[in-house]
């Protein structure tokens, strides 16, 4: 039984097989093949050197040695992670070499009628190529011209379509020549490793196939260098704050460094995009740009950068040679990379790249001592920078470590990423927290100030007579309106103990703000120090120019006057606005203000001021007050305010009201005698 | 009212007879940080500007410490024996440099031409 069973599920399959047909047959699907592409891998025929005749479909290239485009497994550009890398012609047999090279191969394509091919040239390539079916030039990448080298580009998907080779028949096979004359510049030795020619296979095939892989590959092209777009953008934007920072604080160069470096590393970035994505920037030129200009630039930048931001002050003469070593860095790496290959000799190069190494070595020394010495002075600042300078520092050898293949460079999503920029990363996080630190500093110091310009307005006022000394005789009204916190108006009314006179000083400092605060705490001290020993306003005057002169920026316009019970008026002036009596202004001699000179020759006056006349002090920040066109208060506007009864505060706030620039004071003194204030 | 910049043109100026003069021509405000402008311009003064014009024409606002740097340079110009001559200040203008003392050191005049020939006087 069990023999029966195990029979039946052996024949199973071949009895449903054998069962006739019960339903229609099912709908058929149509597949049509032939649209295909080949890659053309070999065997291509290699020569080096450079002859118009090998573009010739009848010439012998069989003495020319074979090569093969397949690449090994896993094998990837080790620059921009392009898959299928395969070694150029330095890596097979002609170490060192740079100039012409011609590829040869013979191909037999069977097409049907009216099929059109076409041909994607090799998606990475060191450096032109001018590509020739059966002897005629089909097209290519790079400017070849009759004179000169053929100027090159970063390599970029290419896609030539290929002639009818029957026009007449539109049909058949075919055997056509192809001949890719390829020139590699001798600064692309040092580049990548294993240069020269081909690094992958063109591309044969329908040409609506060889177009979606172009597409494709451009695609790659611009997957590839993303990073540095970003990182564009990442650094421009840097800038932008940066410059922002400079804004608020010029006086920092800190920031003008980090700016400026910022910016450079943008460009920097951008000037890649525009290398790999177009062919605005032949490869001479962009060598030239990146190599000889921004790089030494940025270098030389950051460790300015870093300089600063630590407040190394020794030795002094590092900006001197920053200087130097980033001119030497561009002159070596302009003669080092043969970018002037035809004027100057490749053992003059290598010189001048050992140059350039040498000079780079010094750099990362001066990165690493500059971060030393952070640590020493800065504590975990310096920590942080440090890595990021060693970093820097060894991306700079980025060509040397490829050429010794050692990785510097990952493709992350097919994206390259360069150990540089896995620096400018953690550059980025650093200078973040590192500005957010200092930002966190600089409110505290804000703050601290703020305190400091409080009590210095608290002592002003203390110096400022708010509460006015009742003189008999007398009635003195005040405005004092300081255009910041601190003024550097000042005025004292000092009753004589004994004689019944009064002694009252008016006065300007220069500018405004805490320090002419401070000189005005200066000349109060001295006024009142003085007035005791002796209140004659000349002697004020003298007195009070002995404080100031030699001070630097400490000047002063300054009026005294002694006002004697009986309305006698004795008055000094040293370049401050002249008196009002009555609304008069009272003519006086020039002289000059307070410190500008050791011994000045002050003007000097005296009237009586009459019972019920009244005496108006003003500073020029009445008279020079600016509203928005530009136009000044003036002289004139102040006689016609005075020409009617107005107190000094309506005056101050006429003045105020116009446009303050300036500090605003003043004062009004009217004089009664004894006799009529009893009456009245 | 926004501060602008004070800007100096200096220029060689022949007025009739007699050795060339060295004209400064501000334009702009002239506040404290007018320093570089004012005294750094004439501190670069060669030893052969003997005569030299003041042009206050093209300025907008002094205030007094821009005073304070005119009268530096009116000052430092007597001790060497330059001789100075001043137009193009507004009314305004000229009863502050009269106030401050300044006509202690030069003269004010209205234009250009009555400054040249006040040079020959």
């Amino acid at each position: 039984m069990r023999a029966i069973w195990f029979s039946l599920l052996v024949l199973w399959p071949l009895l449903t097989l054998s069962a006739p047909a019960q339903s229609p047959p099912a709908p058929t699907t149509n597949i049509t093949l032939g649209q295909s592409i080949v890659a053309l891998t070999g065997p291509w025929k290699f020569h080096t050197g450079d002859d118009p005749q090998w573009a010739d479909p009848n010439f012998n290239d069989s003495g020319w040695e074979t090569v093969d485009l397949t690449p090994t497994a896993g094998s990837f550009n080790p620059i921009v992670g392009f898959s299928g890398y395969v070694p150029g012609w330095t890596g097979k047999g002609h170490p060192g070499y740079w100039g012409y090279g011609w590829y040869r191969i013979r191909v037999s394509t069977a097409r049907r009628p009216g099929q059109k091919l076409a041909l994607a040239g090799p998606a990475d390539v060191n450096d032109a190529f001018q590509v020739f079916v059966n002897g005629k030039l089909l097209g290519s990448f790079g400017k070849f011209s009759e004179r000169g080298s053929p100027v090159a580009y970063m390599s970029q998907p290419t896609m030539f379509p290929l002639p009818e080779l029957h026009a007449d028949s539109g049909a058949g096979d075919a055997t056509q020549v192809l001949a890719f004359r390829i020139w590699m510049d001798p600064s692309t030795l040092g580049l990548v490793p294993n240069p020269g020619g081909m690094h992958s296979a063109p591309l044969l095939g329908e040409a609506n196939v060889v177009a979606a892989q172009y597409q494709l590959a451009w695609l790659n092209t611009v997957r590839s260098y993303l990073s540095s777009a970003i990182e564009g953008a990442l650094f421009f934007l840097l800038a932008i704050m940066a410059f922002s920072l400079v804004l608020f604080d010029r006086s920092d160069s800190l920031y003008w460094w980090l700016a400026g470096v910022v910016l450079l590393t943008g460009v920097y970035s951008g000037y890649v995009c525009l290398g790999a994505w177009t062919q605005t920037q032949g490869a001479a030129v962009f060598n030239l740009v990146v190599d000889v200009l921004l790089r030494p630039l940025i270098l030389g930048g950051w460790v300015m950068v870093w300089w600063v931001w630590f407040r190394l002050r020794r030795p002094a003469w590092t900006g001197k040679l920053l200087v130097g070593l980033t001119l030497l860095y561009m002159l070596s790496d302009a003669l080092g990379e043969d970018i002037f290959f035809t004027a100057i000799p490749h053992r003059v190069s290598v010189f001048f790249h050992l140059v350039s190494l040498g000079v780079r070595l010094l750099f990362l020394l001066l990165l690493v001592g500059t971060a030393v010495e952070g640590v020493r002075q800065q504590g975990w600042e310096g920590w942080l920078a440090m890595p990021v300078v060693v970093l820097a520092g060894i991306s700079q050898f980025t060509m040397e470590l490829g050429v010794l293949h050692i990785r510097i460079v990952w493709f992350p999503f097919r994206t390259q990423v360069w150990l540089g920029q896995i620096d400018d990363v953690f550059l980025v996080a650093a200078i973040f927290l590192l500005l957010l630190r200092r930002l966190l500093f600089s409110l505290r110091r804000q703050r601290e100030m703020a305190l400091d310009v409080k009590q210095a307005q608290e002592v002003q006022q203390v110096l400022i007579p708010m509460a006015l000394p009742q003189v008999p005789g007398l009635i003195i009204e005040s405005e004092y309106r300081p255009a910041r916190e601190v003024g550097g108006d000042f005025f004292q009314i000092l009753p004589h103990p004994t004689d019944g006179s009064v002694l009252i000083v008016v006065g300007d400092v220069t500018g405004h703000g805490l320090q002419a605060g401070m000189l005005v705490a200066l000349l109060v001290g001295a006024i009142r120090s003085t007035a005791q020993f002796d209140p004659d306003p000349l002697v004020m005057l003298h007195c009070l120019n002995q404080r100031l002169f030699g001070r630097g920026h400490a000047h002063a316009t300054c009026l005294a006057l002694r006002l004697a019970p009986d309305g006698a008026v004795r008055l000094a002036n040293a370049g401050h606005l002249p008196p009002y009596v009555n609304g008069n202004e009272l003519a006086m001699e020039g002289a000059l203000p307070l410190g500008m000179i050791e011994s000045p020759e002050f003007s000097l006056m005296h009237f009586d001021l009459a019972s019920g006349a009244t005496l108006t002090l003003l500073s020029d920040g009445v008279a020079e007050a600016r509203d928005e066109q530009g136009h000044l208060f003036g002289f004139e506007r102040i006689h016609d305010l005075l020409q009617k009864p107005i107190t000094a505060a309506e005056i101050a706030t006429a003045a105020q009201t116009f446009g303050q620039q300036d500090d605003i004071s003043v004062l009004a003194v009217t004089r009664f005698a004894i006799t009529d204030l009893a009456v009245a | 009212m926004q501060e602008t910049g004070t800007r100096v043109k200096m220029e060689e100026v022949n007025c009739g007879s007699g050795a060339p003069i060295t004209a400064l021509r501000f334009s702009g405000d002239i506040t404290s940080a007018s320093e570089p402008a004012i005294l750094g311009t004439y501190q670069g003064l060669g030893p052969e500007s003997k005569r030299i014009l003041l042009d206050f024409s093209k300025v907008e606002y002094l205030n007094s410490s821009g005073i304070a740097l005119v009268i530096q340079l009116m000052y430092a110009a007597s001790k060497k024996g330059q001789a100075i001559q001043t137009f193009g200040l507004t009314p305004h203008f000229q009863k502050v440099f009269t106030m401050v003392g300044i006509t202690k050191y030069t003269q004010l005049h209205p234009d250009q031409a009555s400054a040249c020939a006040a040079f020959s006087e």
